[in-house]
């Protein structure tokens, strides 16, 4: 097969973000998913894309592994997502890019996205021969036996400091240390977030999407995968390590015109309760979801009713901790209803304490809506020390058909 | 477009600011956007608006479109705009919400005893500082910047104005049997006369009827068409209207009156009339008006010239993001929807029954050759009892059925205004009076259209009398359902001619 064959596919519909500020997005139809093709594509400015394609050999498009490189399966959920390909980006059929921290320790430099580009042309611990950090969708044919390293630099005259001396870049042997953040849609209008800072092991990272956040710790290989529900067609997700290197991340997400959604996020114990009453169910019975009774998707998908997810980790120091509940839209004829109670329980041990809870809806007739909630506990000694909020979120309905 | 009437009065003053020096007490505003100032003595600033004594006389001019400069400015306001919304809380909280959002404004809410909810801009800065809470109308009348939101008759109808629709209807459960009950049975069932489901032409059970003590304004509702259980008649009680409407959701032989916003799963029992007609409870038929027992829910303000934030929040309710909104909490909307024939079978039915006492067969014929493959919007024009005055609901028909031809919605279609009236007096005078009303709809409409608005649609006015009813008229207030000016709309093509 002539490697213009496999460029020239287009890719279900991904998107990645680069450096925070610029984000691009490809979408159109695999028609030929049997051949896996890779399909290399950088997220660099427009300016940057035209540089790099003058250059000739500038760009490098290969379906060699490439650790640089960033792959997300493709947008539609009914396509089973082979995200354990995406590393080796040999059998993903999938949009591959490169995804380059936004901050890092650059003095007075404003980071933007030509410097995270030229972070990657002259720190030579990062240009391995085969490793595309820069990569742009192209139909130039390109030898694949000599690959070149990307000389963006030489079509950059204003670039007046040398970024090397600025830019301090921890190198752990011959892994990257780039934030490699991968967003796949996933069934059910969720995302599944798989994250990779080898150089950040055991670093607690934040994650925040629609006005929710919430907190994890990367394992010992600075990997974390998680399962996130979107509030938002074009979903943005955050990511903040602990010792300050940020990212962001985006996809587009399919299925949320069938789906209500209703998430509460707020940082401390995990004292904060969720209550999702399906159909006037009573505390305890059936049809009550929160975090002791959560449902799954699965069952939620197979029986009707919602599901509740929780994320984050409560045994982090500080931690911030989410709860998102789910209902699917039935194509049954019965008419639903769900009310939502906030609870706390913080009063029991910080009695008059302040406390900030964060409310992320999707709703189909509404849209994406965010906003925050500040309690006051109980003051010190009175008899009630749990806070219930009845009419906090509006009701779920789903009229009769 | 405040903007480009200040440029209109900016014009013919910018001369007159050019001569003579500048005296301590004036001030000069510049628009923001363009070269255009006004310079004159300060008179007024109340926040939004200055009204500044020019050569030209007073001119009054939109803050945010200027700049002002000079010694008399005002200090630039930092005060948050403070606001009540009273009235129940789930319903405001969600308005106020989508109205931050459409904003672009972030919210949050600070629960003390009432709920205070901030509304913040993208930028950071506060816009307004809204309390919800359940209140009395007094606050509307003592003087401070109240609104209220309710579904209780409004204290003064002129300074109110309705953002949805609502109904009483008798509930079950879904897998209870029986379709229909008359309002005389549910009467009965009240009163103790009927008490096993068998009477209603269901299975022998008992019937179990729930009630709720809370949401007064609702209850009064109920108090006035009669349908409280007597006094010693055996009802299960709960708290509220929500917890009513889950148990006879969930109890197949329950029954309760609750209000159509406030079904949650319980069904809508069919309301027959005594002559045999029935009437589903659903949206489109509270929307149009075809459903007995209706009310709005209103948003009043009180006498005053409320801030900003309040009046754009106002302005704000009757778009289609707040309709949205009032929808998903359970109220019939105010935009129009459309039913084509084939959806009303009923309707056919009622006619069917009527032809040949007084109506011609070839009425009905006529009025259903341009029916079918037609469809009816929900927008249905009714008049203030006894007067050619189009009633609240019919007046803001109006403006959403002009908004409607506007957008294009209808255009190169037929619209047909049909009247129809009610079963009382001859029918050949009916049939003349039914004419009459189409005629003051199409009226009304030309009077609020925009020049040209209705050059690209079609509009043909008939009557048809009483050809087809809604409802039985056992009262007065079933009468008036009855006389009503329908829109249908139907692709503009040759009549086809009915065989005879």
């Amino acid at each position: 097969m002539r490697i213009n064959d496999r460029l020239l596919t287009l890719v279900t519909g991904a998107v990645l973000a680069v450096g925070g500020a610029t984000a691009s997005l490809f979408l159109g139809e695999d028609e030929t998913n049997a051949v896996s093709p890779v399909v290399v594509a950088s997220l660099a400015t427009p300016a940057m894309t035209d540089a790099n394609v003058d250059g000739g050999s500038d760009v490098v498009i290969s379906d060699l592994p490439t650790n640089n490189v960033v792959a997300t399966a493709p947008a539609m959920p009914e396509m089973p997502a082979n995200e354990d390909n995406a590393i080796a980006g040999v059998d993903a059929d999938v949009i591959l890019a490169a995804v380059e921290p936004n901050a890092r320790e650059t003095g007075d430099i404003t980071p933007t996205d030509l410097i995270n580009l030229d972070i990657v042309a002259v720190a030579p611990e990062l240009a391995f021969p085969a490793d595309i950090t820069d990569i742009v969708l192209t139909r130039t044919p390109v030898a694949l036996d000599t690959p070149v390293a990307p000389r963006v630099t030489a079509n950059l005259p204003s670039m007046a400091f040398d970024i090397a001396e600025l830019v301090e870049i921890r190198t752990n042997d011959a892994a990257s240390c780039a934030l490699d953040i991968r967003a796949t849609p996933i069934f059910g209008a969720r995302v599944k977030l798989k994250l990779i800072a080898p150089c950040h092991p055991n670093v607690v990272v934040t994650i925040k999407h629609a006005g929710l956040q919430f907190k994890e710790r990367l394992d010992g290989a600075g990997a974390i995968e998680l399962k996130i529900p979107a509030f938002a067609e074009y979903s943005r997700f955050d990511i903040e390590l602990a010792d300050g290197m940020t990212s962001t991340v985006g996809a587009y997400i399919a299925g949320l015109s069938a789906l209500e959604r209703v998430g509460i996020a707020w940082a401390g114990a995990n004292d904060t309760f969720l209550h999702a009453m399906e159909n006037g169910a009573v505390a305890g019975g059936v049809g009550h979801i929160w975090r002791v009774a959560p449902n799954t998707f699965a069952k939620s998908r197979m029986n009707g009713g919602g599901y509740m997810m929780t994320l984050g980790n409560p045994e982090l120091e500080n931690a911030e901790l989410a709860q998102v509940y789910t209902l699917p839209q039935r194509a049954k004829k019965r008419a639903q209803v769900v009310d939502f109670e906030i609870e706390t329980l913080r009063g029991e041990y910080a009695c008059g304490a302040d406390m900030t809870v964060r409310m992320a809806q999707h709703r189909i007739n509404s849209g994406a809506a965010q906003s925050e909630l500040s309690l006051t506990m109980p003051a010190c000694g009175s008899e009630d020390t749990s806070l219930v909020l009845k009419n906090a979120i509006k009701d779920m309905k789903v009229a009769r058909k | 477009m405040r903007f480009f009437n200040l440029r209109a009065v900016v014009s013919a003053v910018v001369l007159g600011c050019v001569s003579g020096g500048v005296s301590a007490q004036e001030i000069t505003l510049s628009a923001i956007e363009g070269d255009q100032q006004v310079t004159g003595t300060l008179i007024e600033f109340d926040g939004e608006f200055f009204r500044v004594e020019t050569e030209f006389g007073p001119v009054t001019v939109d803050a945010r479109t200027v700049t002002c400069s000079g010694e008399s400015c005002p200090a630039p306001s930092t005060e948050v705009e403070q606001l009540n919304a009273m009235g129940d809380p789930s319903i405001a909280l969600p308005l106020i919400e989508a109205f931050a959002l459409y904003q672009g404004a972030e919210i949050s809410i600070a629960v003390t005893d009432a709920q205070v909810v901030t509304v913040t801009t993208e930028a950071g800065s506060v816009l307004a500082e809204v309390t919800i809470s359940n209140g009395s109308t007094d606050a509307l009348r003592d003087g401070s910047d109240t609104i209220w939101i309710s579904t209780a008759a409004p204290v003064d109808p002129s300074l109110a104005q309705v953002i949805g629709l609502d109904a009483i209807v008798i509930a079950a459960s879904d897998v209870n049997p029986v379709g229909a009950i008359t309002l005389d049975q549910m009467r009965g069932v009240l009163d103790g006369s009927i008490t096993n489901w068998k009477d209603l032409g269901g299975g022998d059970s008992d019937i179990v009827v729930h009630t709720a003590k809370g949401d007064s304004g609702f209850q009064a509702q109920v108090e006035t068409l009669g349908l409280v259980p007597s006094e010693g008649i055996a009802a299960t009680t709960h708290p509220r209207l929500k917890e009513a409407a889950d148990a006879v959701a969930n109890d197949p032989f329950g029954l309760a009156i609750l209000p159509f916003s406030g079904l949650r799963t319980a069904r809508a029992m069919g309301l027959r009339g005594s002559c045999g007609m029935h009437n589903d409870a659903n949206s489109f038929a509270v929307q149009s008006g075809a459903y007995p027992m209706q009310y709005a829910l209103y948003v009043s303000k009180p006498n005053k010239r409320l801030p900003l934030f309040a009046r754009e929040f106002i302005a704000f309710l009757e778009t289609e993001q707040a309709q949205a909104v009032i929808e998903d909490l359970g109220f019939a909307n105010l935009g129009i929807s459309a039913l084509g024939l084939d959806r009303q079978g009923q309707r056919l039915a009622n006619s069917m029954m009527i032809i040949g006492k007084e109506v011609p067969l070839k009425d009905v014929r006529e009025m259903t050759a341009i029916m079918s493959g037609a469809q009816l919007l929900s927008a249905t024009f009714r008049f203030e009892a006894g007067s050619t005055r189009l009633d609240g609901p019919s007046r803001v028909n109006v403006d959403a059925l002009l908004d409607g031809i506007a957008l294009g919605n209808y255009a190169d279609k037929a619209i047909y205004l049909m009247g129809f009236s009610d079963g009382e007096g001859r029918a050949r005078q009916n049939k003349s009076l039914s004419k009459d009303r189409a005629e003051a709809v199409f009226a009304a409409l030309q009077e609020s259209a925009p020049e040209g608005a209705l050059d690209d649609v079609t509009v043909e006015v008939l009557g048809y009398g009483e050809a087809s009813p809604l409802v039985c008229e056992d009262s007065p207030q079933d009468a008036a359902i009855n006389r009503r000016v329908e829109v249908w709309v139907k692709d503009r093509v040759a009549p086809v001619e009915v065989a005879e």
